[in-house]
């Protein structure tokens, strides 16, 4: 025999509510991962940055290798970003440029400061990495110096051909003053190897695609990103 | 579109205004009655039990009766409501306990047997009726039925269970209220101290409640595969290339699904390579990973469809998203619609939704205290900060098509990641229906570069997986390059075109197709219109003409992803048309190839 435990009304939840047809506002819904709404831009594409009236287009840039293809990366005129940031790479930061202006962390692990103009980053980076060796020139991915960040952080990955041997690899690498600081994937020959941050990695990277025995390398990059 | 959706609004709104509860007698049970109804459907919404079922022709009204024992007996004692229309509401029933339903359906002359019973038992998950993207009975605005479709999959006891999400974000709270039942010890890390408490972040958070916070534990709402395993890796706390290639690997042998809720910045609309060893590592993952079956790789689309930075970004810019390796997912609004951020792409997959309205975006656990998205600032989110109910974005939809995946993995744990790739596309729902953008590919799948092959439906996907028979071996096929060294003419409407006739590939049925194209000496890329016409005649925006506020950066061999072509030929003649659109800057169109995967 069932028993019927329950007394339950029908309702028809929400029919009885106001329940308006009209759309709210989008830009008024959004959480924080997603952008606010803004203008599209329609009719001719914008141009480049020199187009943007409070922009000056970044000139000194870099050369990646990648996949076969020279990549162009240009250099900050005055930011700098600062690995792993405790006080004791301000206090280096700041023994170089005693008016450094900290900008912020768009990840924990990164602080990026601006430092005069005039220094030319790269060397800038360099020389405060002598007192602790975390600093880097930012990069950007056009001349406009809102497009994209990133900068080495100091190492490079290098993927060495399959048939290679570890013993192989250490080989080839000693032979050039190199190290394996640690192996990536398993089952795939990808490695890291250490090196000081900033541009240097880069020139490393290049250096070691241009002996054509590696499948690949590439510096080890710290990247902007969206939360989406 | 999905028949429940019609179903929810026509019952649950005539209901009410017809007043369609009341009591009622046992019915005769003759033969010339209608037939029993079927789909009953059972689930919940804040705290009523919610019914659906599919209408009975010649019915003209409903009995529901329910019990606290199962094998209802269709009598007067056990009658609970009679309505006119498919679908209820049960108000009154205590947690804890579990209730049994039937339906009947009943003309003038004769009541049906009862329905297939079902069972639900209410948990105390007090912000439940809140989320919308799990159940939209239109309780935020939005239109009643625009959800993930998971009711009928929890009712046959789908809730995730034995499957494993790595949240690959800024972090996971591993001790919050609505997340630690499902953590696993000891397996999430921290790239920034090498430790296993990545617990910082809010977004990570966020996404990992969306997938799998816990159900019936009196706090919060719940994830739509609630009995998911979690492990959460920070990676965006320091992003390198190198803490990535972990972030894609770390424990590829136990973590399921990689979700990731993030990628190049969104809204520069300029094409962003993705890095050779991010590739390498997910190449690994979806080979190695899980035993062999391959790590199920999901990849936010982006939010720069509208960006603040005033570009139209596209997906397909981006050479995560439109990697072969992952599944890339757009988003969609209460109502159905695209989200006004997600960004179209011929790389995406299908949507999810993600988008509400005023304060009633998605309802998600966030860090405990005032410390994370809801910091007690807001009036319109809850006055509990431990939840929010603003989370938004590609961000969202993504955790939520991890957490379907999730409950395909259970339903049928043999699925390759190619299998949940065809499994999402042949089960998703079209929406929007009327979207000038719907068409089909050259083997009848819906289409659309707003909405990919459409919504995320966790019932029809689990059902396909459940009957789903592996997909073969996966082959692969490059092309040679083709260098047509076309000059693209300056804003003009004709463009140029070349062409790739591909012969004994062997592959009858396309997964992916990967485009590489050089036009490395074009000033300024976003003049540039390309589409790929397959051999089937689908054609494929892969890129649109639009703005690139930040400078430009070239074509220069950059790899473009397209699927939606699955189930397509190979074989046959392939063309790329290229045309500028704009005035001032002028390339040529130089090279390009197919990479082709398939079986």
């Amino acid at each position: 025999m069932k028993t019927t435990l329950l007394v339950l009304a029908v309702l028809a939840a929400g029919a009885c509510t106001a329940n308006t047809s009209e759309q709210e506002s989008d830009s008024a819904t959004l959480g924080r991962s997603a952008p606010v709404e803004a203008p599209n831009s329609q009719g001719r594409p914008m141009k480049n940055p020199t187009e943007l009236a409070s922009e000056t287009a970044l000139s000194r840039s870099i050369v990646l290798l990648s996949g076969g293809r020279e990549r162009t990366l240009w250099i900050s005129d005055d930011v700098v970003v600062e690995f792993q940031p405790d006080s004791a790479g301000r206090d280096a930061l700041l023994r170089s440029d005693a008016a450094a202006e900290e900008l912020g962390q768009p990840q924990k692990g990164v602080r990026l400061w601006r430092v005069a103009a005039g220094l030319g980053t790269d060397s800038f980076a360099r020389n405060a990495s002598l007192d602790a060796p975390r600093f880097s020139a930012v990069l950007h991915e056009t001349q406009s110096p809102r497009s994209p960040m990133l900068a080495p952080k100091g190492g490079v990955i290098a993927t060495f051909p399959s048939t290679w041997t570890r013993a192989q690899v250490d080989t080839w690498l000693a032979a050039r003053g190199l190290s394996v600081s640690a192996a990536l994937v398993e089952g795939v020959n990808m490695v890291r190897i250490d090196t000081a941050p900033g541009l240097e990695a880069i020139e490393l990277a290049n250096r070691l695609v241009e002996s054509g025995e590696l499948v690949d390398c590439e510096p080890d990059l710290w990247r902007e990103a969206s939360k989406r | 579109m999905n028949t429940r959706n019609s179903l929810w609004l026509g019952g649950l709104l005539l209901a009410a205004s017809c007043g369609g509860g009341g009591g009622g007698s046992g019915g005769s049970g003759a033969a010339a009655g209608p037939k029993a109804p079927l789909n009953l459907v059972a689930g919940v919404r804040g705290g009523d039990v919610v019914l659906d079922w599919s209408a009975s022709a010649g019915a003209v009204e409903y009995r529901v009766y329910g019990s606290d024992q199962p094998d209802v007996v269709r009598d007067a004692a056990n009658l609970i409501a009679t309505v006119t229309t498919p679908g209820a509401a049960l108000s009154g029933v205590p947690a804890g306990v579990p209730v049994f339903v039937a339906v009947s359906a009943k003309n003038s002359k004769a009541e049906s047997a009862l329905s297939a019973e079902v069972s639900l038992t209410l948990g105390p998950d007090p912000l439940l009726g809140d989320q919308w993207h799990l159940l939209n009975l239109g309780q935020a605005g939005g239109t009643p039925g625009e959800d993930v479709n998971a009711l009928a999959v929890w009712n046959a006891g789908i809730t995730g269970d034995g499957v494993r999400i790595a949240v690959v974000d800024d972090g996971l709270e591993l001790g919050h209220e609505d997340l630690s039942g499902n953590v696993v010890p000891g397996k999430s890390h921290n790239y920034l101290d090498n430790s296993t408490n990545p617990s910082t972040g809010s977004h990570g958070t966020a996404c990992a409640g969306v997938a799998a916070s816990d159900d019936g534990n009196a706090v919060g709402g719940m994830g739509v595969a609630f009995d998911a395993r979690l492990v959460g890796y920070n990676l965006l706390e320091e992003l390198t290339d190198s803490n990535t290639v972990n972030a894609m690997t770390r424990d590829a042998a136990a973590n399921h699904i990689s979700s990731n809720s993030w990628g190049a910045p969104d809204g520069f609309g300029i094409p962003q390579p993705s890095a050779n060893s991010w590739r390498n590592a997910v190449e690994s993952g979806i080979v190695n990973g899980r035993g062999g079956l391959g790590t199920v790789y999901l990849w936010a689309a982006g939010n720069g469809a509208l960006s603040a930075q005033g570009a139209t970004d596209n997906s397909n810019l981006d050479g995560q998203a439109n990697f072969h390796g992952v599944i890339a997912i757009g988003a969609v609004g209460d109502d159905g619609v695209k989200a006004f951020y997600s960004e179209n792409g011929a790389n995406v997959l299908v949507v999810a939704p993600s988008m509400g309205r005023a304060n009633h975006a998605i309802t998600t656990v966030d860090r405990t205290g005032p410390i994370g998205i809801n910091d007690g600032t807001n009036p319109n989110d809850y006055a509990d900060t431990n939840y929010t109910n603003t989370f938004n974005g590609t961000s969202s939809a993504t955790p939520l098509a991890a957490g379907v995946v999730a409950l395909m993995l259970e339903a049928n744990p043999a699925l390759t990641q190619r299998d949940v790739r065809w499994i999402l596309a042949a089960s998703a729902r079209i929406n929007d229906a009327l979207d000038p953008d719907w068409g089909v590919n050259g083997v009848g799948l819906p289409i659309n570069h707003k909405y990919g092959f459409g919504v995320v439906d966790a019932e029809a996907a689990v059902a396909l997986a459940q009957a789903w028979v592996n997909v073969g071996p996966q082959k692969r096929v490059l092309t040679p390059l083709r260098q047509p060294n076309l000059p693209i003419p300056d804003a003009d409407l004709v463009g140029v075109s070349d062409v790739i006739t591909v012969a004994n590939s062997n592959i009858t049925e396309l997964e992916y197709v990967q485009i590489t194209f050089d036009a490395d000496n074009h000033s300024f890329s976003g003049d540039l219109e390309i589409v790929l016409t397959s051999p089937s005649g689908t054609t494929s925006v892969l890129a649109e003409v639009h703005a690139q506020p930040q400078g430009s950066v070239p074509y220069d061999a950059f790899v473009f992803g397209c699927a939606r072509l699955l189930g397509e030929p190979a074989d046959g003649v392939w063309t790329l048309s290229v045309r500028d659109l704009a005035p001032q800057d002028v390339g040529t169109f130089k090279s390009w190839r197919l990479e082709l995967f398939g079986s």
